[in-house]
Order: structure tokens, then sequence, then C-alpha cells
């Protein structure tokens, strides 16, 4: 009788917690098609036709979206002593420009052309290349494609380039309208160090850095005003500044009622110069004669500021300090112990400033300044600018950093972090039930099989003893 | 990232037969009574520890270094009660064998 009872006790657990748990799955499946709308109704919102059908009129309308995906081919090849990578692909739709991404880091930017041919390269070497395609309304990477650089001797000489003006390809003297002009090039010279003078009716000095890539960008922060202004850029191998290039160029900033009436003829004033040395910039490879000083001397004397961040890797976490070093070169005997006003202003990758100060600081050789990141600042890349005044002079250095997210969920490959899982909650949240429902099933079955066989064990002693004899299913 | 991938496998592996380890262990614990139990109790108690530290261990924190020191602590008692689990196992079937008659236990 009593077993009767536990058994029948038993099956109706069982059975309420089945039914319990199909109403919870229905529950938060309905709850999570509630709170994320996308849920399970993304292919849906892909749809971009609209019918209408009523009275005979039929409207097919198309919405810009996306770029399409480019689908990227590259082959490596050595022509008349250089080695290169050809990279080339489709013309995708909904695409203004293109950006080349090598090794995870931008080769060249805001380029139209649908090919690319990287001479920058090391003998030997696997390169991961992929295309970013852009346009207002958003970005498309290709797949990444991998391929070896080939063993041909590789002569390269440095060299400078200057690829964009304000976001675009030019010929001749650009003629601009945007006065805070974003200008961004490359140099086969990686991570080189990169001097920028503006000279003009506004004179800016500017250090920044180019990627393993050898891409720099440069945006100046304070306005320029209308007229004609020269840039030029050196890139220097930071291991040895005797390996170096040069270039320069000739640009107008013009008013918009004049950007249509102009159309810009001129040549740029002066090819790349480069200082003649071989593929590795080492002291071995450079000829004796050019031991000396080159012959392209930078203002020696002029008033730079060189901005190094000191955090590792160039990486924090939100809600923690980074630390900037601002040195001040040349020499500081003429400064030492005198005030001057740096202002530090922090932008993130779309150039949107996300902190901004002024502070005074005595001259030293080197400037530690510790600057607070907010747990409001997102994830993402950032460029600290530091700037000063100097007779009439605006001195610019700057350096890059990485706000990076906490992952929650860290196995191998697979980084989840807060935000990914609050954005797909529901999706988590079904899968975890299922999961535990799955878990629970095994239990219950397990707990079943044991108590089954414990119910035949007693029985079998009980049908010994002649208690249950005339049972059957005992005697079996 | 073939390193990256085979670590997710493996992740993924440990985390799922621990589960299961628990679930047959359990299954063992409801079935038999004693010492052959306790033994299974303790067992099924190291399994519970292991997995938890599993878990905690593919979770990153910020300043979670106490996640780390939990994550050992809790390593430590798995392998603690891992071995009394297979002394008290080792008891019984000395027992059995008829190695220990006479003793108290």
């Amino acid at each position: 009788m009593t077993k009767k009872k536990s058994k029948s006790l038993f099956h109706r657990l069982a059975h309420f917690h089945i039914k319990m748990a199909s109403f919870l799955l229905i529950f938060y499946l309905m709850l999570g098609m509630l709170i994320d709308p996308r849920f399970l109704a993304y292919d849906f919102r892909q749809k971009y036709f609209a019918l209408a059908s009523s009275s005979n009129i039929t409207v097919s309308l198309r919405v810009m979206g996306e770029p399409e995906k480019p689908i990227l081919i590259a082959e490596a090849g050595w022509e008349n002593g250089v080695n290169f990578i050809d990279l080339s692909w489709n013309e995708t739709e909904d695409t203004e420009t293109y950006d080349i991404y090598r090794n995870a880091f931008p080769l060249i930017t805001g380029i139209t052309e649908n090919s690319y041919r990287d001479t920058n390269i090391e003998k030997n070497t696997f390169y991961d290349y992929k295309v970013l395609a852009k346009d207002p309304l958003g970005t498309t990477f290709s797949d990444k494609i991998h391929i070896f650089s080939g063993d041909y001797e590789i002569y390269k000489e440095p060299f400078c380039q200057i690829n964009t003006i304000a976001n675009k390809t030019f010929t001749g003297t650009p003629k601009i309208t945007e006065r805070l002009p974003i200008f961004s090039g490359t140099t086969n010279i990686a991570n080189a160090l990169i001097e920028i003078k503006i000279s003009g009716e506004k004179n800016i000095n500017a250090t920044t850095l180019a990627n393993s890539n050898g891409y720099w960008s440069f945006y100046v922060p304070e306005k320029l005003d209308y007229g004609t202004y020269h840039i030029l850029i050196s890139a220097i191998d930071p291991e040895n500044s005797l390996v170096f290039a040069q270039t320069n160029r000739s640009f107008e900033i013009i008013k918009e009622e004049e950007e249509k009436k102009t159309v810009s003829t001129e040549k740029p004033l002066k090819e790349t110069t480069a200082s003649p040395i071989t593929s590795t910039p080492t002291e071995k490879n450079i000829p004796e004669k050019l031991t000396e000083e080159p012959k392209i001397i930078l203002e020696k004397d002029s008033f730079q500021i060189l901005v190094s961040i000191e955090n590792k890797n160039k990486q924090l976490y939100a809600d923690d300090y980074l630390i900037v070093n601002t040195k001040i070169i040349p020499s500081l005997s003429d400064f030492e112990n005198k005030a001057i006003l740096l202002r530090y202003t922090v932008l993130d990758e779309k150039n949107n400033s996300v902190l901004d100060f002024s502070e005074n600081s005595l001259l030293t050789k080197t400037i530690q300044k510790k600057i607070y990141i907010s747990n409001l600042v997102p994830a993402g890349k950032y460029k600290i600018i530091v700037r000063a005044n100097n007779d009439n002079r605006l001195i610019i250095g700057e350096d890059f950093f990485e706000v990076r997210e906490y992952y929650l969920i860290n196995i191998g490959s697979l980084h989840i972090s807060l935000t990914q899982i609050m954005q797909s909650i529901s999706w988590i949240i079904f899968l975890l039930f299922l999961f535990i429902l799955f878990f629970l099933l095994m239990l219950v079955l397990e707990k079943y099989l044991s108590s089954q066989a414990r119910r035949q064990i007693t029985e079998y002693f009980l049908a010994q003893r002649g208690f249950l004899g005339k049972r059957k299913e005992v005697q079996k | 990232m073939k390193t990256d991938l085979i670590v997710f496998i493996l992740e993924l592996v440990i985390i799922f037969t621990a589960l299961f380890s628990i679930i047959y262990t359990f299954g063992v614990v409801w079935r038999v009574e004693k010492k052959l139990d306790l033994s299974y109790k303790l067992i099924l108690s190291a399994i519970i520890a292991f997995t938890l530290s599993e878990i905690l261990s593919i979770m990153q924190i910020k300043n979670g270094e106490w996640l780390i020191f939990l994550v050992l602590i809790l390593k430590t008692i798995f392998i603690l009660l891992f071995l009394f689990g297979i002394l008290e196992m080792r008891y019984l079937i000395r027992k059995l064998d008829g190695e220990l008659k006479n003793t108290s236990k």
C-alpha cells in the first residue's frame, strides 16, 4: 500500500514537473520575443520590398542598406625587383569607399578602386587581408584571405605618401572645404614616427605613429583658416632615425561656394624623397656615406611634442587610468621650470571628442599624466592628442590606445562580453533553460531507475520469505 | 586559431562530461547504502566542486583575482573529497576481501 502511494506520488511529481517545464519553456520563449524584437524575426526584418496592391498600384521600394560583401582575391608576384601582393575584389553595391586591413590593422583607407597592389611586404611571410566596403549606412567586411608573400629577393626603398586629404583621394593640389581635415597615408617603415608640418595661414607641428603596416592618419584638431597650406610628412624609422622618407603636398581650403567653380589642376610640389636605404632598416644596411646626417634636414630646433601611452600594449579597461607620457623636444634648457598650457583631447574612431581638458604643466623632461577613463567610455580604439601653442605655432603630439571590454566568458576563441549577453538575452535564457531541463530530466530518469531497482530488490527478498509469492511480476 | 578551437572543444567536453558524471553518480548514491553510499557521496561532492571550478575558470571578472582564488579552492576541495572517496572505497574492498575482518569499523 505504502509502495503504491510512493509510486503514484513520484509519478504525480514527474507529471507536475513536465507540465511546469513546458509552461516555463513557452513563457520564456514568449518573453524573449517581447523583450528582444530581433528574436526569431531577424530574417523578416531583412526584407526590403514593400508592396501596395490596392487600387492596382504596386510599389517596389529598395531601401539603401549596408554595402554588399566584397569577394576578395589575392595573388603574390614579383616584377622588376619588386615583390608584391595584388588584391582585387568585385565592385559592391551601396559602397562609397574601401579600406584594406592587413593582419587586422589598416593598410590603406578611403580608396575608390577595386584593386590594390601591396608592395610593402616581407619575403617568406604570411599575410591576412580583408577589405572593408563602406557607405554612410554601414560597413561590410570581406572574408579574410591568407596569402604567402613568396621568397623573392626584395629591395625596398623607404617611401612615404599621402593617400587621402579630407577622406578623398586627389590629384594635383586638392581644394577642400573641410577646415578640420583628416590626412592619411602609408609608408613602408613599420611603426614609423610620423612628423607632420603644416605651414600657411596657421602653422602646425605634429607627431603621430604609423601602425605595423605603415598606415598613418592625422586629424587636425583646430580649425584651419581659408587659404593655401603646405604639408610636409616625414616618416622616420623608430629604431634608426637615419632611415626616413619624406613627401610634401600643397592643399587649399576654400569656402563651399567656391568649391564648384574650382577644378584642381596643379601638380604636386615635390615628389616623395627618401633616404636610399635598403630593405631592412638596421645599421648594417646603411651605406658608409650615409652615416653622416642626410641632406634633407628636419628642423631640429623646432618645438615638438611626443606622446606615448604607458599602459601595457596601449590597452586598458574602462574605469581605469590612462598613463600618458608627454615629452617635449628638443632640449628643455630654454624652457625648464616654465609653465606651459597643455591641452589633452581624447578622440574616438570617428574623431568625436570623448575627453577634453587643459592643464598648466611645469616643463620637465617627461610630463606624466594619469587620465581617468570612466565606465561610460565604450570599448573601441581611441587616440589622445596633446597640444600646446608656441610662438604662434600649434604643436601637436598624439598616440593611440584601446579601451577593451571585459569578456564575461572566455573559452578558447569564443569571447562573450556582458553587452553581447544582454543583446541576445532571450536566446541565452532559452538555451540555458533547455540545458537545465535536459539536466533535470536526466536526473529524474536516474532517480526513477534507482527507485525501480530498490523496489525490485525489496520485492525479491519479500518473495523469498513468502510474503509476495503469488505475484506474477515477482516470480518472473 | 586551431589551438583556440581545440581549447574551446575540450572545455565543452570537460563541462558536459562532468555534468553527466554528476547525474550518474547521483544514480549510484540513490541505489546504494552505507559505506558504498558514503564513498560515492564523497566522489559526487568532488565532481560537483570540479564542475564548479571548470565553469568559474571560463568566466572573467574585472579585478577578479578572488575568482582565481575561488577556482583554486574548489580544485583543492575536489581533490581532497576525491581522495577520501577513494579511501572509503578502498576500505570497503579490503573488508570484502577479508583483510579487515577484526577491525572495529
